[in-house]
């Protein structure tokens, strides 16, 4: 069956905006909302249902984690992690490295990932400087170690808020899912042997190990009251989100209930808390431009879905999954890797998940296949920074450390190894857990 | 004339040539030389002509590179030192070098960019190097390019 016009203009209005946000010519969030507006004015959907096709159950998740991740980056918490991970390496350059990465990684389950570079480069640079660690490595290892575990909760990033709103995954399938280990045991696993090689090709004889200079160095929490607010907020939060079906409510509705709750502690604190930024500040900081590209990034994927065109995708992939599942799955892990490492990784991870969701419906397994796609694409997309926005930022940072341009040579030497030692423990995992058992 | 020459080198066999006619140039003008070396990152992969060639710890890395530095400008302060010419030499971690050639002549003050037409890059550009031809273009003051 071939594709109508309505069809065609609209895959190529969602691959003119792809391309234009891969070949970062127009601002990625204005050329998503332009390819909406286009997709709209063409009749691919109504402007109301452009509206309804955005999962705003997701937006509020980010929006009031965004939050919460505001004010917790303002209570000195971070900055005291950083300095205790310095005191637990023993003044070890190689092993701080490993000690941050594995901070950040785990902040990062909870706060997205460029809020989590942001809030964890400041801290970890001077440590850097007094262990003489060069920052470029250690930068992009904070980078790389965001976005992998990004992916491993469901709070920690787009892509797996993704799989909650096509899936209809909870907080605890991310643990345990189907008598099986899922994201959180794989890629903790996947995460701690790829921090260990890493250690070994090219932190173990990084920097000069000093512990006079790390004892130097000391971190206090300016307002521990705020702190424990900030700190107890957001777990509390965290815990209802786990719990969310007990409560019967969306997701997005607790995430921005903790917020708006902590804004009110502050606020009604004011003076009593010194350190608290006020309310204005947090919006003011908050990323817009990436919560309009998300709200845009969903309407561009609904039109794609509305007029079938995922179907038709199902309709051609379905062969390859019915006649050999394993190496339906190997295809589709293998190919997301390098697409992502190129391609901004939401956009093609969300297509998937909907293509995917309509195999589902014609009798393929989709849980081994969301998971697969949703590892390879976050992955993946440590490749380059064209990938993830979180490289970007933290390649900036290390470029304005430094005082220098970081070529691509010098970004692949490091990003390469991390991206495939990290695909192929998550491959191999991925296969034994998830797809063989599925397999035909 | 002249007062200070910038001579950028990368070791190759051309830009030592470039490096004695710029120490004549300067004994002949009774200038001062600034060499310059801008020194790849030192990362785990080891590349020659944008090629990966081997693996090495970065530590072990930055000990080569500062070797391989010390050598190349250790060669024009031995070839000023015998014209009597006085001698500065600076040394850059970049995988730029035009961007950084360019900042040390400001820097540094420089009036002349003396450099070879190719460096180790060979055949990059097919007449003359891809560095040498981006000197070329952004330079404020006059670039003498010896073949």
């Amino acid at each position: 069956m071939g594709l109508s016009l309505l069809q065609w203009m609209t895959l190529a209005v969602f691959f003119v905006t792809i391309a234009a946000i891969v070949v970062n010519k127009l601002d990625a969030t204005v050329a998503a909302l332009l390819g909406v507006v286009i997709m709209i004015w063409m009749g691919t959907m109504s402007e109301v249902e452009a509206a309804q096709l955005v999962d705003w159950n997701v937006m509020a998740i980010l929006v009031g984690i965004w939050i919460m991740a505001g004010y917790f980056g303002r209570s000195g918490v971070p900055s005291w992690l950083s300095v205790q991970s310095l005191k637990l390496s023993g003044g070890r350059p190689g092993l701080l490295v490993l000690v941050l990465s594995m901070l950040t990684g785990l902040l990062s389950m909870f706060i997205d990932n460029v809020v989590c570079i942001l809030m964890m480069a400041p801290v970890a640079l001077p440590l850097a400087r007094a262990l003489k660690i060069p920052a470029t490595p250690l930068v992009l290892m904070i980078g790389f170690s965001a976005n992998f575990m990004g992916t491993a909760l469901l709070l920690g990033d787009l892509p797996p808020q993704m799989l909650h709103s096509v899936a209809g995954a909870e907080f605890f399938d991310f643990i345990w899912q189907h008598g099986r280990p899922s994201s959180f045991p794989i890629l903790m696993v996947t995460f701690t042997i790829t921090l260990a090689f890493m250690y070994f090709y090219g932190f173990r004889k990084i920097g000069k190990v000093s512990a006079e200079g790390s004892a130097s160095i000391k971190a206090d929490i300016p307002d521990p009251l705020f702190a424990y607010i900030a700190v107890g907020m957001f777990l509390l939060t965290v815990l209802a989100m786990a719990f969310r079906e007990a409560f019967g409510v969306k997701l997005g509705f607790i995430a921005l209930t903790g917020a708006v709750i902590l804004v009110l502690i502050v606020e009604i604190l004011g003076k009593k808390l010194k350190e608290a930024p006020s309310f204005e500040h947090i919006v003011q900081e908050l990323d817009w431009r990436a919560v309009f590209f998300y709200i845009a990034l969903f309407a561009l994927v609904g039109g794609l879905e509305k007029t079938h065109i995922l179907d038709m995708m199902a309709n051609w992939m379905k062969p390859m999954f019915a006649q050999n599942y394993a190496l339906g799955a190997t295809v589709l892990y293998w190919v997301t890797i390098p697409i992502v490492g190129i391609v901004e990784h939401d956009a093609y991870i969300l297509t998937f998940l909907n293509t995917i969701k309509e195999l589902g419906t014609q009798g393929i397994p989709p849980w081994p296949l969301w998971w697969m796609v949703l590892w390879s694409g976050t992955l993946g997309s440590n490749l380059t920074v064209a990938g993830a926005p979180a490289l970007y930022v933290a390649l900036r940072i290390a470029e304005k450390e430094e005082d220098r341009k970081v070529s691509l040579r010098e970004f692949l030497s490091w990003s390469l190894a991390f991206c495939l030692v990290s695909s192929v423990i998550c491959y191999v995992l991925g296969m034994l857990i998830w797809v063989l058992p599925y397999s035909n | 004339m002249f007062k200070n020459i910038l001579i950028p080198t990368d070791g190759s066999p051309l830009s030592q040539k470039a490096v004695v006619q710029g120490v004549a140039l300067a004994k002949a003008v009774g200038a001062k030389v600034t060499a310059f070396f801008a020194a790849p990152p030192a990362t785990p992969i080891v590349y020659r002509n944008n090629l990966p060639v081997g693996y090495t710890t970065p530590g072990e890395h930055e000990k080569m590179i500062e070797k391989t530095a010390a050598r190349y400008l250790e060669f024009v302060e031995r070839a000023a030192k015998k014209a009597r010419v006085p001698c500065e030499t600076v040394h850059v971690t970049s995988d730029y070098p035009e961007d950084d050639i360019l900042k040390v002549a400001q820097k540094k003050k420089c009036d002349l960019i003396v450099m070879a037409t190719h460096g180790q890059g060979g055949l990059r550009g097919v007449f003359i190097g891809s560095v040498t031809q981006k000197v070329l273009n952004q330079s404020k003051i006059p670039v003498m390019v010896l073949r």
